[in-house]
């Protein structure tokens, strides 16, 4: 079993994070611990080093994307080169692979957006402000889907701060869904038959749920966790039947194409 | 996890009563936002935007508060005006920001008492799921 730790929303401000104590045993429990954004309160580098300085102090191999707090401040690339300076390797369209106990685990992360989901998603029309909202959750999901397509693993997954399916948000109220994610992150996680998708943002959303394909989708936002991170065990063997699945699907869509 | 704290508190002890939203004084100086985070630009937003009109606007106007403040920067909390009270519920990070929601809306709540539901992120045992 490959163990991944993960945990979203923590929301750190300058006066410190109960989570260096919280996370020091982290190997204990896991192999490797994903961040999926909103890090920070309002994403200023001093807030960013105290982000920092707690996930230095992470006995495993730690993998971050930012979330919507993390770049309120415009100062997203003070937060990725504070996280990077630590070790923390931070995803945005762009993925890595990590050897666990002979296993290959490929994370694809983006932060996302917001856009909604079938039956109630927006569309790139009439003001500039809507085209604009809408090409850029469209950009995130096909930077998304080059960062999937680009991985070679035996377990692959999906890191993003905004959720890609409306399964975790229950219990956030259905008028706000559209800013808590789109569809389009579903859309190209399920073409590309990842493992698990894993996102944070709906503080008062469901823990788990799956994308419209059937990818199992984990909300790990802190309040939703209530705790300071979530173990997800996930057998290989289980990943190769689910890609080998997938790979066969795909082949018989394309041949019925013609 | 942290049990939920229920605080009760007279919130119309602010800074002076013209911050209060009941008998607020009318045109401010700045635009809607300009300066969102410092008492100022919330009061002049205050000011321009509220009247004596529908609860569900208030408590909008809260909620964008306590999202838009930089003391608290949280958006998934949720205020409800009910009467006399303002209810405000939901996770903040840590204590601190704890206290700076009851800051921050003692600043707005005018007469109305403040009943605090909040609770601090939990730190409970990690859950575990199979995959």
């Amino acid at each position: 079993m490959i163990r991944i730790a993960a945990i979203g929303d923590i929301h750190v401000g300058t006066a410190g994070t109960d989570l260096v104590e919280l996370w020091a045993d982290l190997d204990a429990h896991a192999d490797v611990l994903l961040l999926a954004g909103d890090l920070t309160r309002v994403g200023t580098a001093a807030e960013a080093e105290v982000v920092a300085a707690a996930a230095a102090t992470v006995p495993v191999p730690v993998v971050a994307v930012l979330g919507n707090h993390d770049v309120h401040s415009d100062e997203g690339p003070v937060v990725v080169a504070a996280l990077e300076r630590a070790g923390v390797t931070v995803l945005e369209g762009t993925g890595c692979t990590l050897e666990v106990a002979g296993t290959r685990v490929g994370v694809a992360g983006v932060k996302g957006f917001g856009g909604g989901f079938p039956g109630s998603s927006c569309a790139e029309f009439g003001e500039p402000e809507m085209k604009a909202f809408v090409q850029a959750a469209r950009a995130s999901a096909s930077a998304l889907a080059g960062a999937l397509a680009a991985l070679d693993a035996d377990v692959v997954v999906a890191l993003l701060h905004y959720a890609p399916c409306r399964s975790t948000l229950v219990g956030e109220p259905e008028g706000i869904h559209a800013f808590l994610g789109c569809y389009q992150l579903g859309e190209v996680i399920d073409a590309a038959g990842a493992d698990l998708a894993i996102h944070g943002h709906a503080h008062a959303g469901s823990r788990r749920g799956a994308t419209d394909g059937g990818v199992p989708t984990f909300n790990v936002a802190r309040p939703v966790l209530g705790a300071p991170y979530t173990v997800l065990s996930v057998d290989p063997a289980r990943c190769r039947q689910r890609q080998n699945h997938h790979a066969v699907h795909q082949a018989a869509r394309r041949s019925a194409r013609g | 996890m942290s049990e939920p704290s229920e605080r009760v508190s007279e919130a119309n002890e602010p800074v002076s009563g013209e911050r209060r939203l009941s008998g607020l004084r009318s045109g401010g100086g700045e635009p809607p936002g300009a300066s969102r985070g410092s008492d100022e630009g919330r009061q002049a937003d205050s000011e321009s935007r509220h009247t004596a009109g529908s609860t569900d606007y208030l408590a909008t106007h809260l909620e964008e508060a306590l999202a838009e403040d930089v003391r608290v920067a949280e958006q998934g909390l949720r205020v409800q005006v009910a009467g006399a009270h303002v209810v405000v519920s939901g996770t903040v990070s840590d204590p601190q920001r704890q206290e700076a929601v009851a800051e921050v809306l003692g600043e707005m709540v005018g007469e109305r008492a403040l009943v605090d539901l909040t609770e601090v992120a939990g730190s409970g045992p990690p859950p575990e799921e199979q995959v």
